[in-house]
């Protein structure tokens, strides 16, 4: 009786691509499937981005800049980027950028990669007619949502952040940023980004996923491209 | 290396790999550690090289050797490397991939 012969070839073949597509799978999966990009070039001409990262290990700060940067830097005319490697060591050249942002540009947003911060209380020293510019304000920092009427009382629209102390708003920032720079309107983004890191962090701990939980204030209809 | 592919690429996928994280430990340290050398305009540009690099190198290595390994490779040894080696080192090169296409805006 003849043995039933096997093509190695084409076996190979078939579990090189299987293997692939498993991991394109689980990849898309864990991580966040792509996304395509709405009007969030609409008025870029008239908007720029300040953001903020606080001290941190070396990895999280060039990852911190790298997300951060090329995100922001096709939706926004001008993106200001400030990596503290002491807290507070940049306070005159923020101040001197916020300003010189805010003078020039009809929009400004604001992103803190922080841990809970004090930043609301550099803003408090502009004159109000510039920080009335303010649009959106979203800070990572545990506990920064305590700050929301602070930041919309100096004029800023809208205020993203976690009324949790124990926020891993790291993870609700990869998932939020990428929709937001994408057009999708403030709510939804914030929504859709607190699921999604909700449902990666309970796989972790129930309790960080409750407390990374972020809450928007203001203006849940802002969105990227629409003027105010 | 056809014939040998088996042999030859499974060393080739863990160079890649360990070479890889030994460059991204020196360009996050070269930026942003106690002795800071590489310039603020070139955290980018390099952060985005080394993505599509490690990316692109991993992912062509790790098939190459898959197939080497399911083709040629006798049960108890295409197993153990495909599923410790091969497949971690493809996740790893395609999740900078990936990385890389969500920081150019394509997905």
């Amino acid at each position: 009786m003849p043995r039933a012969t096997i093509d190695r070839p084409r076996t190979a073949l078939l579990g090189t691509l299987a293997i692939l597509l498993a991991a394109l799978a689980g990849l898309a999966a864990l991580s966040d499937p792509p996304l395509l990009a709405a009007d969030a070039v609409a008025g870029r001409e008239r908007r720029a981005a300040l953001a903020l990262r606080d001290p941190e290990i070396p990895f999280f700060t060039w990852g911190t800049k790298l997300y951060t940067v090329s995100n922001l830097a096709p939706s926004y005319a001008e993106v200001r980027y400030f990596t503290e490697f002491e807290r507070g060591e940049h306070r005159e050249a923020v101040l001197a950028a916020a300003v010189d942002l805010l003078t020039r540009y009809d929009e400004v947003d604001v992103f803190l990669a922080v841990h809970g911060s004090w930043y609301v209380a550099w803003f408090a020293s502009l004159p109000r007619d510039l920080t009335r510019r303010l649009r959106l304000v979203y800070s990572t920092g545990c506990g920064d949502f305590g700050q929301a009427d602070q930041w919309l009382s100096l004029g800023a629209d809208a205020f993203v952040g976690h009324p949790g102390e124990l926020s891993a708003s790291p993870v609700f920032y990869v998932y939020f940023l990428r929709r937001w720079v994408r057009g999708r309107p403030l709510a939804e983004a914030v929504r859709a980004a607190n699921e999604k890191a909700g449902n990666r962090l309970r796989l972790v701990d129930e309790e960080i996923a409750r407390q990374t939980t972020a809450k928007l204030a203001g203006a849940t209809g802002l969105t990227l491209g629409a003027p105010r | 290396m056809t014939r040998h592919g088996h042999v030859l690429l499974p060393p080739v996928v863990l160079t890649v790999q360990v070479l890889g994280y030994a460059t991204l430990r020196h360009l996050y340290l070269a930026g942003f550690g106690p002795d800071r050398s590489l310039p603020d305009d070139a955290h980018l540009p390099t952060a985005l090289l080394w993505l599509a690099a490690f990316g692109l190198i991993g992912t062509l290595t790790a098939l190459a050797a898959t197939y080497a390994l399911l083709r040629r490779a006798r049960w108890w040894l295409a197993a153990p490397l495909v599923a410790l080696l091969c497949v971690p080192a493809l996740l790893t090169s395609l999740a900078s991939l990936y990385v890389f296409a969500g920081c150019r805006g394509w997905i």
